[in-house]
């Protein structure tokens, strides 16, 4: 079962915007039935994946789709700003195991790759981002 | 002595920080939000209190948090790179369920240990 939200992004990086995208990730991931032990790890994510968005790429909206299907959960965040692959980018910086040396905001992404057990990027052809993810099962 | 003095976005995350100079102890206590609006603002009174002297030992207490995003968290890392090259120490006390599952899912448990109580992060800190 999925379900989903669409956000209007005029506002820009504002703390009502931000909360109401964690309440609304939080709904999604209750209604969808999201196992509670990744919840937090979802919520993080998507706040990471939001503010990225907000801030850096243009977008006047924001759509995320929350999912559940084998007790995993899955996201989809899809907007109409100017192309960003932040997959591409991960790749570019590398694996680094050393969670010391993430003293910047580049931790940002390190937790989305961490916490996730597949993470995509493409580009539709309507000139939309699209960004899926899995989050990964808590460890018991 | 102490410093609660208001953070720009003291609704959204308010600190209060208490030096204890005999001890070389420094409390920060957190309550509400750490995110990208408020980060900032807790790295630098973190640095400001536990930033120049050597051997500090920093209690961050997490009880009334709700919420630690991916910044805040960084904050925690770069303080606690700085206090150990200062041959300091930090510890954690409180983190909710939420917190405690982001904590472990990214081994932050590596780098500070957390302990469910104030006074047991105390503890634990003042250990020589």
């Amino acid at each position: 079962m999925s379900l989903s939200m669409r956000f209007d992004l005029s506002p820009g990086l504002v703390p009502a915007l931000v909360d109401e995208i964690h309440r609304a990730a939080l709904k999604l991931m209750e209604g969808s039935g999201v196992p509670l032990p990744e919840r937090a790890a979802g919520a993080v994510v998507i706040e990471e994946l939001s503010t990225n968005i907000i801030e850096h790429s243009g977008a006047n909206w924001l759509e995320m789709e929350i999912g559940s299907g084998d007790g995993s959960a899955q996201i989809l965040m899809r907007d109409n700003g100017a192309p960003f692959d932040p997959v591409a980018l991960l790749r570019s910086r590398g694996i680094d195991r050393d969670l010391s040396r993430f003293t910047d905001r580049r931790l940002g992404l390190h937790m989305v790759q961490e916490f996730t057990d597949s993470f995509r990027y493409e580009r539709s052809e309507v000139g939309h981002n699209l960004v899926s993810l899995e989050i990964r099962k808590a460890e018991k | 002595m102490s410093d609660t003095q208001a953070t720009p976005n003291q609704s959204r995350l308010e600190v209060d920080i208490r030096e204890d100079p005999e001890k070389n102890l420094v409390r920060a206590t957190l309550s509400g939000r750490l995110d990208i609006f408020t980060y900032r603002d807790l790295s630098k009174r973190l640095e400001e209190a536990a930033g120049g002297r050597s051997g500090i030992r920093l209690l961050v207490d997490l009880s009334k948090v709700n919420f630690v995003a991916s910044s805040g968290w960084s904050v925690f890392i770069a303080t606690r790179s700085r206090l150990k090259r200062g041959e300091g120490k930090m510890a954690f006390a409180g983190l909710n369920e939420d917190l405690t599952r982001v904590y472990e899912g990214m081994k932050m448990n590596e780098l500070v240990p957390a302990y469910p109580t104030p006074a047991a992060a105390l503890a634990a800190l003042l250990e020589p």
